[in-house]
């Protein structure tokens, strides 16, 4: 790799490491019983099918 | 190689990958679909496409998860560098099978919208200020886009005309697309399946990755020698110290890395960087008395850093000298193609 890519790589990283984690870490704690998103496959869409 | 786009070969082994890799792909969505009837509880029901729309979701994911996984592991060990040569196909298939998934999920969910699909796909949902909530298909769509930019870019055409610098950089943003694949299943499926696996394939997969990206990032891909100018010429170390037909990679400061392989008794400098795709080359060895990049086997001549014919790459040299047994390169490159007469290592030293 040239060297201008491994730099980019390296700060991809040293961005997109800590960014998963928070992502997994905040999707976790938030996740509910009852699933609150709309366009979840629910019993209104298995009718209209 | 530059000859009529041919770069990379339809060899034998990349005809039994492929078949391997459509196997697999086939087996993965059976295997799935059995495995998720027998641990479906009680009161749960899926349709056939929505048994579909999980496969080929979690496929997508766990095939993206394994090609970034390629090129670290290929550094850690010489068993994965013929998966190298494959990406490709891995890639474009991975593309397939995420845009098969999208469209599972367009028709299904919102196929009986009254406007558009893919506009209620975008519209429906606008809880951006909610995590459990959040409209994780717009992030999964701008994954989509990013899979497709690469997959259509990724034959050797492209390569030529964007200029391997801005092709890499083009093909860079996979890392990007998995930031917002993990992000679009962390937000999607894990808010509301209720398997453990589903979590544990997430996880796991981004932290192997993860960890892999910052190994190559940071400790993998690091140059052999330090280095240190005496006279304007950079020290390489012993002649000794390069096993034969393989390379030691310099750093000079601020300038592109430096390849000095040894053939037999003679020790050539070349650039690091491959013309395909910008690969290591001193991370590659001489087969058939050609500096053979590691990534794609794109061939150099050592002497003279020009591809055998009738391909017509060029890449840079540079001088060598050995004195008391140490190898030295002058750190000015040549003009690609330059031939440089070699150094000789000396009986003694061998
Ligand atoms: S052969 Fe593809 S990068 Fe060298």
């Amino acid at each position: 790799m040239k060297r201008a890519h491994r730099t980019a790589h390296r700060s991809i990283w040293i961005i997109a490491a800590p960014l998963l984690v928070c992502v997994l870490i905040a999707a976790l704690a938030c996740r509910q019983e009852t699933p609150l998103n709309d366009t979840l496959p629910g019993v209104a869409v298995a009718e209209a099918h | 190689m530059a000859h009529g786009y041919k770069a990379v070969t339809w060899t034998p082994f990349k005809k039994r990958f492929d078949a391997w890799m459509l196997a697999g792909v086939a087996v993965y969505l059976t295997g799935f679909s059995a495995a998720s009837s027998l641990a479906t509880t009680d009161g749960e029901s899926f349709t056939p496409v929505q048994m579909l729309i999980r496969a080929t979701g979690t496929l997508a994911f766990l095939m993206l998860t394994f090609i970034l996984c390629i090129g670290p592991m290929a550094r850690l060990t010489p068993r994965f560098k013929p998966l190298l040569y494959n990406r490709r196909h891995l890639g474009v298939t991975t593309f397939l099978i995420a845009l098969v998934h999208a469209g599972l999920v367009t028709l299904w969910y919102h196929g009986f919208s009254d406007i558009n699909p893919i506009v209620s796909l975008l519209v429906s949902n606008p809880r951006y200020d909610s995590i459990s909530g959040f409209p994780f298909e717009s992030l999964g769509l701008i994954a989509l886009l990013i899979l497709f930019l690469m997959a259509a870019t990724s034959h050797d055409f492209w390569n030529a005309n964007l200029g391997p610098g801005l092709w890499k950089a083009v093909h860079m943003s996979v890392y990007g697309a998995y930031v917002l694949l993990v992000a679009h299943v962390a937000l999607g499926a894990i808010q509301f399946e209720k398997h453990p696996a589903y979590v544990v394939l997430l996880a796991s997969g981004a932290a192997i990755v993860t960890a892999l990206q910052l190994y190559s990032a940071f400790f993998a891909s690091g140059p052999d020698a330090k280095t240190r100018p005496t006279d304007g010429w950079l020290e390489v170390g012993s002649a000794a110290d390069i096993p034969d037909s393989r390379a030691i990679i310099l750093e000079p400061e601020g300038a592109e890395r430096i390849a000095v392989f040894r053939n037999g008794n003679k020790v050539h400098a070349v650039s690091n960087v491959c013309r395909h795709q910008g690969g290591p080359l001193g991370e590659g060895r001489i087969i058939d008395g050609c500096i053979t990049c590691p990534w794609h086997g794109f061939q150099y001549r050592p002497e003279d850093g020009r591809s055998p014919e009738p391909f017509t790459e060029r890449i840079s040299t540079y001088e060598t000298q050995i004195r008391d047994g140490i190898i030295y390169v002058n750190p000015r490159p040549l003009a690609p193609g330059t031939p440089v007469t070699p150094s000789l290592i000396e009986e003694a030293v061998r």
